[in-house]
């Protein structure tokens, strides 16, 4: 594979991030309705394979697979975290997270043609997604922090860590900064 | 009349020199140098001319003859206007040296250059560029000779009100330091040669060494070592970061390039943050995670603190706090009246400060991160269009959604507006927005009194708030905070990863301000405020016969016109200490959340909730209010707008719903 095939399957890779963001969001939502996270929701998976759209990843077999690879990883994963994640269900994380999702969208249709201005928004999102994810895992400690900090003087259970989906986006989310870093194989777009 | 042309290298300044003098030059060397020196005279309206063609240069440093021999000129020949010849096809790169020569000369008369094919690469917006420099701008194409006469004309009359580089407020009070040194002495210009000495620069250096000013450089290394150490950088690239920062903001704001993209991430990063769907998106979530950051994070300091000066109850009893502790040890040794006075009131005051510090410093950890990376520059630029409606400048958005965090450090956040006008104005509005205590009474309220549609309730609560900031924001900048907004150029940095040492640099210069002002402020009105409420001595804390109590019955009939109870009218007195305090003087008051909800209807809660949504803030933004200001007139002035907006709400909110039979 040379490396503009691999970045190709990073994109892949990130737009069933994407997939799995939206997932989340969705959920958020249900969750803050105060409603059950049906199973079907993760067929939002399906998105996975957008890039099935762009001449530049079907006329290849390899990211034909790759891209399948993924659908079926994104569905694997949003089941996995409807059935053992606790969503939070804070409406502006499902705002935030669609948002993700949309920009890492927006920037595919360029990205797989080696464009600067699909890499912006590939960027922007997948950096977005780091940060989220990560400030989300800090307040989870602080979280903990406090919790304990309340209990001196009382006697308290140990601290009840639940699986929150932003542990596992952040993880998913680091191997998608690849293509940022073959930033110098991209070329500049005319748009008007 | 003396003009000198200066310009970058290739940017057809020769072509321009020609187009001026026609024949009538001459060719000759720059004294003591083999750099060719061309003058030559120019007439118009029967006047002549002299003009003299600088080498072409990238900046003004001294590290190349001709960089030398260009501002050697400037400085000992003092030409009445210079003539920056920039090749506007590559206009980002040109405006280095325009931000230098704006250190250097206030007559500057900018020449865009093969403007013909900068049409081809973007569309530049040339009267922008005029209102933004205060400088004439002349688009040009000299070889046709397109644009002369205009040239000539702006040469000889055109109008020069020059807005140069804004340099950050930690490195300007250095250069404003060192100038005035400069000045005492007599040099001149004492501007640039403060911001030439700080920048290390070899031969004003030496100058001053020859002139035996060795004060003045000692001072310098100071100042130099001191800007190094907040940037984490070198002074040069400090310095030149300064000026593309200008540069790059300055061509963003007036040109529109006709190709996206490009290979650096500064220009790919903007391209989506300053997006025109997606830019704002991204700002509210970048300041929503930046605010759950902050005050999630800080909840467990906060609350340790705060367990620390008050103690807590436990099921086993009462665990003491140091205001406890040290209550019980003064007690024994002096009157009860002082030791409480001292425990329940300054110490208690020393408390609630030290409370706000987790979230002050995380605060203006997370916007000093911003900054440094340069993500807030892009802000100012994305919001600038929507704040004008409101009378500010883009960057003004800032410290009003931080309210909602805290208006403390919202208030302190204003300093980054330039104009100090529409610095008061933005103060005078912050109170509007409710701080994050304000906002748990009302969730707290709202989940009592209406229990199906809380969320609604809040969620009305909040968009009157910005409402009323809107409408005030258009109000007051068309009458009592009327003034010019003087157009500027917004700096864009390239993005870069702030330093830890940067960062934390920053975010102490911020905070401390807090502790030390703020703080003697504050500690100074919880003792009078423990004074109303402990006197007469002997009444009950806070009862109905002590002061605070008295004047609660006598506001009383207010209340009543506002449909507030006298016991809420006691809660927001306390309020005013901090408003988080509300809800635990409405519990001490009535005993219990069922004897609250009996207490109050649903619409007298409601009433309340508006009154306390736009009343006075508390003592901790008062006292930040005056620190900024320094005006007791500004500083009453905020709390009396307070008071009436939150009387005409609740007022109406009362009387209207009472009418139409709503929530009784």
């Amino acid at each position: 594979m040379n490396t503009a095939e691999k970045v190709r399957v990073s994109i892949a890779y990130a737009v069933s991030l994407a997939s799995i963001s939206l997932f989340v969001s969705a959920a958020n939502v249900l969750a803050w309705l105060g409603m059950e996270i049906p199973r079907f929701l993760a067929a939002l998976a399906i998105i996975s394979l957008v890039p099935l759209l762009s001449d530049d990843i079907r006329k290849s077999s390899k990211l034909i697979a790759a891209t399948a690879f993924f659908t079926i990883f994104a569905l694997g994963v949003s089941l996995f975290l409807a059935d053992h994640a606790r969503i939070p269900g804070d409406p502006m994380d499902s705002f935030i997270l669609l948002l993700v999702a949309s920009l890492l969208l927006t920037g595919m249709k360029n990205a797989v043609k080696m464009l600067y201005s699909g890499l912006s928004f590939y960027i922007v999102g997948t950096f977005l997604l780091l940060a989220f994810s990560g400030i989300k895992i800090i307040i989870l400690l602080a979280d903990a922090l406090d919790y304990y900090v309340n209990c001196i003087g009382e006697v308290c259970d140990p601290y009840g860590f639940a699986l929150i989906p932003s542990i596992v986006l952040f993880i998913l989310a680091i191997p998608a900064v690849y293509p940022y870093r073959h930033r110098n194989e991209f070329r500049r777009g005319v748009e008007r | 009349m003396l003009v000198a042309l200066a310009g970058n290298p290739n940017t057809g300044k020769s072509t321009v020199f020609n187009a001026l003098t026609g024949l009538k030059q001459h060719v000759g060397n720059w004294p003591g140098v083999t750099v060719e020196k061309k003058e030559g005279w120019m007439e118009y309206n029967g006047k002549r001319i002299k003009v003299v063609d600088l080498p072409g240069t990238y900046s003004l440093t001294s590290y190349s003859v001709e960089e030398k021999v260009a501002r050697n000129f400037i400085i000992e020949e003092k030409p009445d206007v210079i003539v920056h010849v920039v090749d506007a096809s590559n206009l980002e790169r040109n405006l280095y040296l325009l931000a230098e020569l704006l250190d250097l000369h206030p007559r500057i008369v900018v020449a865009l250059n093969m403007f013909d094919e900068a049409r081809r690469k973007y569309e530049i917006d040339v009267e922008k560029m005029r209102n933004l420099l205060g400088l004439p701008v002349v688009p040009m194409v000299a070889i046709k000779g397109e644009g002369i006469e205009e040239l000539k004309r702006e040469i000889v009359h055109g109008k020069f009100n020059p807005r140069g580089v804004e340099y950050p407020e930690d490195i300007e009070k250095r250069i404003k330091a060192l100038e005035e040194k400069i000045r005492e002495m007599g040099l001149e210009p004492a501007r640039w040669l403060a911001i030439k000495t700080l920048e290390n620069d070899a031969e004003v250096i030496k100058k001053l060494s020859d002139i035996g000013a060795r004060n003045i450089l000692h001072d310098a290394e100071h100042l130099r070592h001191e800007i190094e150490d907040i940037y984490g950088d070198d002074i040069e690239s400090v310095f030149a970061s300064v000026r593309y920062s200008f540069a790059h903001g300055l061509f963003h704001e007036v040109a529109a390039p006709i190709n996206v993209g490009g290979a650096n991430i500064t220009d790919m990063i903007d391209h989506v943050v300053t997006h025109r769907y997606f830019g704002i998106p991204i700002f509210i979530a970048i300041m929503y995670l930046a605010f759950q950051f902050v005050f999630l994070v800080a909840a467990p300091f906060q609350d340790a603190i705060d367990f620390m000066f008050n103690g807590k109850d436990v099921a086993g009893g009462h665990i003491d706090g140091l205001i406890d502790i040290s209550y019980a040890w003064m007690s024994s040794f002096m009157p009860d009246w002082l030791a409480s006075l001292i425990n329940h009131g300054m110490l208690r005051g020393l408390g609630a400060v030290l409370t706000f510090m987790p979230v002050i410093m995380l605060l203006f950890l997370i916007l000093s991160f911003l900054e440094d990376s340069g993500y807030l520059a892009r802000v100012a630029f994305l919001m600038d269009s929507v704040m004008k409606k409101m009378g500010l400048e883009g960057r003004g958005v800032i410290p009003l959604m931080l309210g909602f965090g805290c208006n403390v450090p919202a208030v302190m956040a204003t300093r980054t507006l330039k104009d100090e006008n529409e610095r008061r104005l933005s103060i005078a509005l912050n109170p509007f927005i409710p701080c994050g205590a304000r906002i748990q009474v009302f969730a707290f309220l709202s989940y009592i009194f209406f229990p199906e549609n809380a969320a609604l309730v809040l969620w009305s609560l909040l968009m009157l708030s910005i409402l009323v900031v809107f409408i005030l924001g258009y109000v007051y900048s068309k009458t009592l905070f009327r003034g010019e907004s003087q157009p500027f150029v917004l700096e864009l940095p390239p993005y870069r990863m702030p330093t830890m040492k940067g960062v934390s640099v920053h975010m102490w210069e911020k905070s401390e301000g807090f502790v030390r002002k703020a703080g003697t402020i504050i500690v100074g009105a919880a003792a009078i405020i423990w004074a109303l409420a402990a006197l007469p001595w002997g009444v009950e804390y806070g009862g109905e016969e002590s002061y605070i109590g008295m004047l609660a019955s006598l506001l009383a009939p207010v209340g009543y016109a506002l449909g507030i109870t006298p016991e809420a009218i006691i809660s927001l007195f306390f309020g005013f200490f901090a408003k988080e305090v509300v809800i635990d003087v409405l519990y001490v008051l009535y005993g219990s959340k069922d004897a609250i909800l009996a207490a109050m209807t649903p619409l007298q809660a409601y009433s309340f909730m508006l009154f306390m949504l736009f009343y006075t803030p508390c003592v901790a933004t008062l006292a930040t209010i005056y620190n900024e200001t320094k005006s007791l007139k500004f500083t009453l002035f905020v709390v009396v707008e307070g008071f009436i907006v939150a009387s005409i709400f609740a007022f109406a909110a009362y009387h209207i719903g009472t009418l139409l039979g709503v929530g009784a």
